[in-house]
């Protein structure tokens, strides 16, 4: 059963990230977990029976869920290991009219333990249905899980189904450690202390519920912050924009507090696959580009969004992300307790203020699910805790959606009424929402 | 690059697109939707440096808006009028 080649598939830089985090950081904390969801919203009811059988006649699919990482000796490169594909990818159907309920925001999936990802039907009074696929992120990215809906819903042949992409991974040559060392160096000096961060609580071991707010913006809405953002300095796309707009918002929540604010320390997930490529599924092809917000800066909505945007430009001009990869690469044969202790330094702390990601748009010729119409798509990340705290941005058909997802001992359901109430106004209207009672 | 023409440059920025920023299965033609190929702010910025690292073409920010990154075609229209000042 078990096909050699995909045991030899090397884990990409990425990976090698999240298998630290997942073994030094994830399975200690026990409100972390790094499993990530998209969401489907169909129109009429999903044949249960039916997908329940395509899933299970889908070798290819049972494969990838049933993979995990393993090392061969211990300065070697992490590589996929393929397990026997015994238990079934489990398929859990619901009623209920919640866009996601609690139950699964808060089911976590173990790098270790396949299968990997797992499907939930919700079944609406309306008569309509909604398809969840969650995965651990270890094993691939948003993308990813793109791609391989993409590929469910248009019945792909199986052994058309693109796993890998065959690569054995670049050689690296001693003139990388230039750029690597330029990126440790780089990072060392971003992320230098004092930092403001949203989390609360020291303790490792909270006994909290993951919680989700939903954030929708009407097209008209959307249409209106493709304007502001612009006008704000945000010349090259509407990330800077939304970066600035969470920001301040988690600076007022914080002053809410009486926490004192330092600047801020944003790691942004950037996309390295090529615009449009159809595989592969497996693995995370990720870099990152880093953000400073200087607290200073966090009282003007539009020296905060400048700044950010110099920030973009600057790392792309000098190939940082690019630099962060191959550091990632170097790093990818150390072990995990080296590799977490580089990752956040002597001091440890947070890995961020708080998470924030742009994730793809839903694609515009991906609109129906064996034969239902997708009505709409919400991509939930993983939460890492601490900080406990992501902000992800998606379009659906140019409408806004933005996900919070918070644990209930970080924030409330007030905190989160007044980070809503800001964001809103500021993306939508392009000025400080403290500016209105002035 | 003093007769830096419209067509040639929109060109010359499909070969980048292609080379460097698209998956190889895709084509990209001077009229060809950025935005339908999944150029996002991260790759226009790409874009507006290679017009500066290749042709010496810096644009100026009143040309750094959506309507002059609709196509190759727009960007080097935009681009042209920078790369042969009078």
């Amino acid at each position: 059963m078990n096909d050699p080649e995909l045991n030899k598939i090397l884990l990409t830089p990425a990976d090698c990230f999240m298998l630290a985090l997942e073994k030094q950081h994830i399975r200690r904390v026990d409100a972390s977990n790094n499993t990530c969801r998209y969401l489907l919203e169909l129109e009429g009811q999903l044949d249960v029976e039916q997908f329940r059988k395509n899933i299970s006649a889908n070798h290819n699919l049972l494969r990838l869920a049933h993979l995990t990482a393993q090392k061969k000796y211990p300065l070697s490169i992490p590589t996929w290991k393929e397990n026997e594909t015994g238990s079934e990818i489990p398929i859990t159907v619901t009623n209920t009219d919640s866009l996601i309920t609690e139950e699964i925001v808060n089911r976590k999936i173990s790098g270790d333990k396949p299968p990997l990802f797992s499907f939930d039907i919700l079944i609406r009074s309306s008569g309509d249905s909604t398809l969840i696929f969650s995965w651990h992120h270890l094993l691939m990215d948003g993308y990813g899980a793109i791609l391989l809906m993409k590929q469910l819903a248009n019945g792909t042949p199986e052994n058309q189904l693109q796993l890998h992409d065959n690569t054995k991974g670049e050689k690296l040559k001693w003139s990388d450690l230039v750029n690597a060392t330029r990126a440790k160096f780089f990072i060392d000096r971003i992320s230098r202390k004092p930092l403001s961060g949203i989390y609360l609580s020291k303790k490792k071991n909270i006994n909290t519920n993951q919680k989700v707010r939903i954030i929708r913006f009407t097209q008209e809405e959307t249409n209106q912050l493709d304007k502001v953002g612009p006008l704000l300095g945000a010349q090259f796309g509407r990330s800077a924009l939304y970066l600035a707009c969470a920001a301040r918002s988690v600076r007022t929540l914080l002053m809410e507090k009486k926490i004192p604010i330092h600047d801020f320390w944003i790691p942004v997930p950037r996309d390295q696959r090529k615009k449009g490529a159809l595989g592969p599924l497996l693995g995370n092809h990720l870099s990152f580009i880093f953000y400073r917000i200087k607290e200073k800066l966090l009282a003007s909505l539009k020296e905060t969004v400048s700044s950010i945007n110099q920030q973009m430009v600057d790392q792309i001009k000098t190939n940082m992300s690019r630099d962060y990869d191959i550091l990632m690469r170097f790093l990818r044969r150390t072990p995990s307790p080296l590799y977490y202790f580089w990752i956040k330094g002597p001091k440890g702390g947070s890995l961020a203020s708080f998470l924030f990601t742009v994730a793809a748009d839903h694609p515009s010729d991906f609109l129906e699910f064996n034969n239902h119409k997708i009505k709409d798509a919400w991509n939930f990340p993983s939460n890492i805790y601490p900080p406990g705290l992501t902000f992800a941005f998606m379009r659906f058909e140019n409408r806004l959606h933005l996900m919070i997802m918070y644990f209930e001992e970080v924030l409330s359901e007030e905190d989160m009424n007044t980070i809503e109430k800001q964001i809103r106004y500021e993306l939508v209207f392009g000025k400080e929402f403290d500016s209105i009672d002035s | 690059m003093d007769n830096l023409k419209s067509e040639g440059l929109a060109q010359e920025l499909c070969r980048y697109i292609e080379s460097n920023i698209v998956d190889k299965s895709i084509q990209v033609q001077p009229d060809t939707s950025l935005a339908k190929i999944g150029i996002d702010s991260l790759a226009i910025i790409e874009l507006v440096l290679f017009l500066e690292r290749k042709f010496k073409i810096t644009l100026p920010e009143k040309e750094l808006v959506p309507e002059n990154f609709i196509s190759a075609n727009t960007l080097a229209n935009c681009a042209v009028q920078y790369a042969n000042p009078k």
